[in-house]
This record gives structure tokens, C-alpha cells and sequence, in this order.
């Protein structure tokens, strides 16, 4: 996978047509992907997706693939350069961060540090 | 377990209100306990960890509200706890505010007719629940909680600082409830085995050294030290007990043994397992 710009995060296709799937089986359109961090957690940070259909905030957006994503800017801090990918099958994982900024993940794979 | 009804004035609880929305969901990422379920008017203790599973502090959440909790720390952990509930605050919706004028104050044991005639409501209530009382127009919660070694406690939290204490004192006293001072419960404390903020309760030991299984829920899903804490279960790896030891008795033998808290000839102390 290709380094991503720090000043920016990216989606895979496979993951924008999953969240598209999620915010049609919600009713939301049009839709926004909110991409953010949240304190706690295993390892001390936990990654949060919502898929909201309200106005943005003070939040960075990002088109890419059909899906606008919104990162509020103290969350950016802690995600700058990461891609957002999905693993699907028997065993797959659903959404994946691949966040170049994070020390330490949780077997989980949804918490982090920095 | 002593079978006395006495009650005692915890100088050393300290509280602080945590506001907003996201307080309660930020707390259980950082704790032991699962609280996500606490209705208003629910008492739970969680333990706050940090990323070595050790202990940060433990402390009573009082469930005021959807927006307000009432934390219950202690003067020894209280600034370290405000420091570590910051350090993970990042989009969240919450704030926290020290209070300095309230206050606690504790009846313990089983015998608690004349206080039932006091606080008829206490009768019907159950363990883990408090209501606002006033009594001779100060205010307080009254829970009905624990102890960190399990038993039983009525706890009044003074909202009307210390003359409003005082006249609960003086309330209880009358009610043939003595009052234990602080070195008399000292050493119930020690021969109950209740560990305390700022001599067991500290960052030197995880929950599981110190006994505080019950403040743990294994199934609860992620917060910080939930990795080392449930390993640490699992693979049968606690390192330490607590004990409480006779002074004059004490086995030579005892190894690795670290006396925390000393009152008379009883102490607790906090041995290695490898040696007992």
C-alpha cells in the first residue's frame, strides 16, 4: 500500500462501498463518513465511525470513492496518514485502520497509542 | 466480620462532579467496572487503571443524572485521577469540576433500626441506590454501598459543608450509634482487610493483588490495563496477596513482605505468593 500524505487520510474502494451499503440500510442520505478518536480504550485511543447526515462542523473533510469523510480537527491530530480499509469473509475484521501514527494497537484492532 | 454499628467520618474522600454527555461513556473506557448500565440514583465502584494494569484509583460513581456524576476519589489519588481523566479527554463532552465542601460520612454494620426510623426510605432501598435527604434543612445523598472489602456501609455525602456534617454527627450519636475515631477505625479497617487510597490503593499494585475482583467485569469489552488485567486472570499470574498479620507472629519466612498500613500490633501486609 502507497504512503498516504500526512496532510490527509484515505478510504480503499472496498471500504467506501461498504459504509455507501451502511448508510442506505440507515436511510441517510445524502450521508457523511465522521472519522474520530475517543479516549479509553485498551491501549489508551479508540477509533469511532458514525455515519452522520447533519451539517459539518469544525471538522476536515475529505471526499474520496463517493463518500465524504469528516474528521473533527482534534481527532486529525491522531490520524493524519491513515487509511481506512475493510476485510470481509469468515474471518475478517470489518473496518481496518492502518494509521502510521499509532505506537501500539489492541488485538482488537479498534484502540491504539501514539 | 465485626457485627458493631458504628459510623465514621471519611476525611480522606474527595469529590469532584464529571458534566456532559459522553462522562459516563469516557469513565468506562477507563475503568474496570461496567457502569454504562448505572440508572440515576446508582452507586458503583470502577477502577480507574493505567496501560499497565496497575492501579490509578478506585472510586464510588454516583449517578446524578444523564449529564452529572458525582466521583468519589480520595485525597491521596484525587489530583493523579483529574490528570489521567484529562489526558483522554479529546472530542468527548466532558468536564470535571473538584468540589471542596462536601463531605462523607459512613455508618457501618447491621444493626440500623433507629436509623431506618431516621430515613424511613432507607428500609426499601437496595444496595447500589441513593436519594437526597434533608435533615434539619441540609442537604445529603444517602447511599446504601460497600466497602472495598465488601461489607455493607450507609453512606451520607454532606452537600452543605461542615456545619451540616456536624449536626449529622450529632444526629447519629444520638441514635446510639458511636462514632470510631480515626485511629480506632484504622484498625477495624486492618482486621477487615479494607484497603485504603494512598497505602494499598496504589500505583504500586493492580486490583487483582489487593483483592478488588468484584470491581472487575471481565466481559466488559476495552479499557485501559483491560489487556494485562484479564491476562493476569486468565493465566493465573497475580503476584501479590494481601494479608493482615499479627506483629509478634510474624513468620520470618514471609519473603518479599511489605507492611502498608500498621496500627497496633495488626498490619496489613502485601507478600509475594511465590513465598507464602
Amino acid at each position: 500500500m502507497s504512503q498516504v500524505p500526512i496532510n490527509t487520510i484515505e478510504i480503499t474502494v472496498k471500504a467506501a462501498s461498504k459504509v455507501r451499503k451502511f448508510a442506505e440500510n440507515e436511510g441517510k442520505t445524502p450521508f457523511a463518513l465522521k472519522v474520530a478518536v475517543r479516549g479509553g480504550g485498551c491501549s489508551g485511543l479508540t477509533y469511532d465511525l458514525q455515519i452522520v447526515d447533519t451539517p459539518p462542523q469544525d471538522e476536515k473533510i475529505i471526499k474520496q470513492h463517493g463518500v465524504e469523510i469528516r474528521v473533527p480537527k482534534k481527532s486529525f491530530i491522531f490520524l493524519a496518514g491513515t487509511t481506512l480499509d475493510f476485510s470481509d469473509g469468515l474471518n475478517g475484521k470489518g473496518f481496518l485502520f492502518s494509521n502510521p501514527n499509532a505506537k501500539k494497537s489492541c488485538g482488537c484492532g479498534t484502540s491504539f497509542s501514539v | 466480620m465485626n457485627s458493631e454499628t458504628f459510623f465514621v467520618d471519611c476525611n480522606q474522600a474527595k469529590f469532584l462532579y464529571q458534566k456532559g454527555l459522553d462522562g459516563l461513556d469516557l469513565l468506562d473506557r477507563l475503568s474496570t467496572n461496567s457502569i454504562l448500565s448505572l440508572s440515576e440514583k446508582d452507586i458503583k465502584t470502577t477502577i480507574v487503571t493505567d496501560e499497565k494494569g496497575k492501579i490509578v484509583d478506585i472510586l464510588n460513581v454516583w449517578k446524578i443524572n444523564n449529564e452529572k456524576l458525582l466521583l468519589e476519589s480520595s485525597t491521596s489519588n484525587i489530583d493523579k485521577l483529574v490528570f489521567w481523566i484529562n489526558k483522554f479527554t479529546i472530542e468527548e463532552d466532558s468536564e470535571l469540576q473538584k468540589v471542596d465542601n462536601y463531605s462523607k460520612i459512613s455508618i457501618i454494620g447491621n444493626d440500623l433500626q433507629e436509623l431506618h426510623s431516621f430515613i424511613p426510605d432507607l428500609i426499601s432501598m437496595k444496595k447500589g441506590n441513593f436519594i437526597d435527604v434533608s435533615i434539619k434543612s441540609s442537604n445529603f445523598l444517602v447511599g446504601r454501598h460497600e466497602l472495598f472489602n465488601g461489607s455493607e456501609s450507609i453512606d451520607f455525602i454532606c452537600l452543605d459543608g461542615t456545619s451540616s456534617r456536624t449536626e449529622l454527627k450529632q444526629s447519629i450519636s444520638d441514635m446510639n450509634i458511636p462514632e470510631k475515631k480515626q485511629e480506632e477505625f484504622e484498625l477495624f479497617r486492618i482486621k477487615n482487610l479494607v484497603p485504603k487510597s494512598g497505602k494499598e490503593i496504589t500505583d504500586s499494585y493492580n486490583p487483582l493483588d489487593l483483592g478488588l475482583e468484584r470491581f472487575i467485569d471481565f466481559s466488559k469489552g476495552c479499557y485501559v490495563g483491560q489487556e494485562v488485567v484479564a491476562r493476569l486472570d486468565t493465566y493465573k499470574k497475580v503476584q501479590n496477596i494481601m494479608h493482615v498479620v499479627k506483629l509478634d507472629e510474624i513468620d520470618s519466612n514471609l519473603r518479599g513482605t511489605k507492611i502498608t498500613s500498621l496500627s497496633g500490633e495488626y498490619a496489613i501486609a502485601i507478600s509475594k505468593k511465590k513465598f507464602m
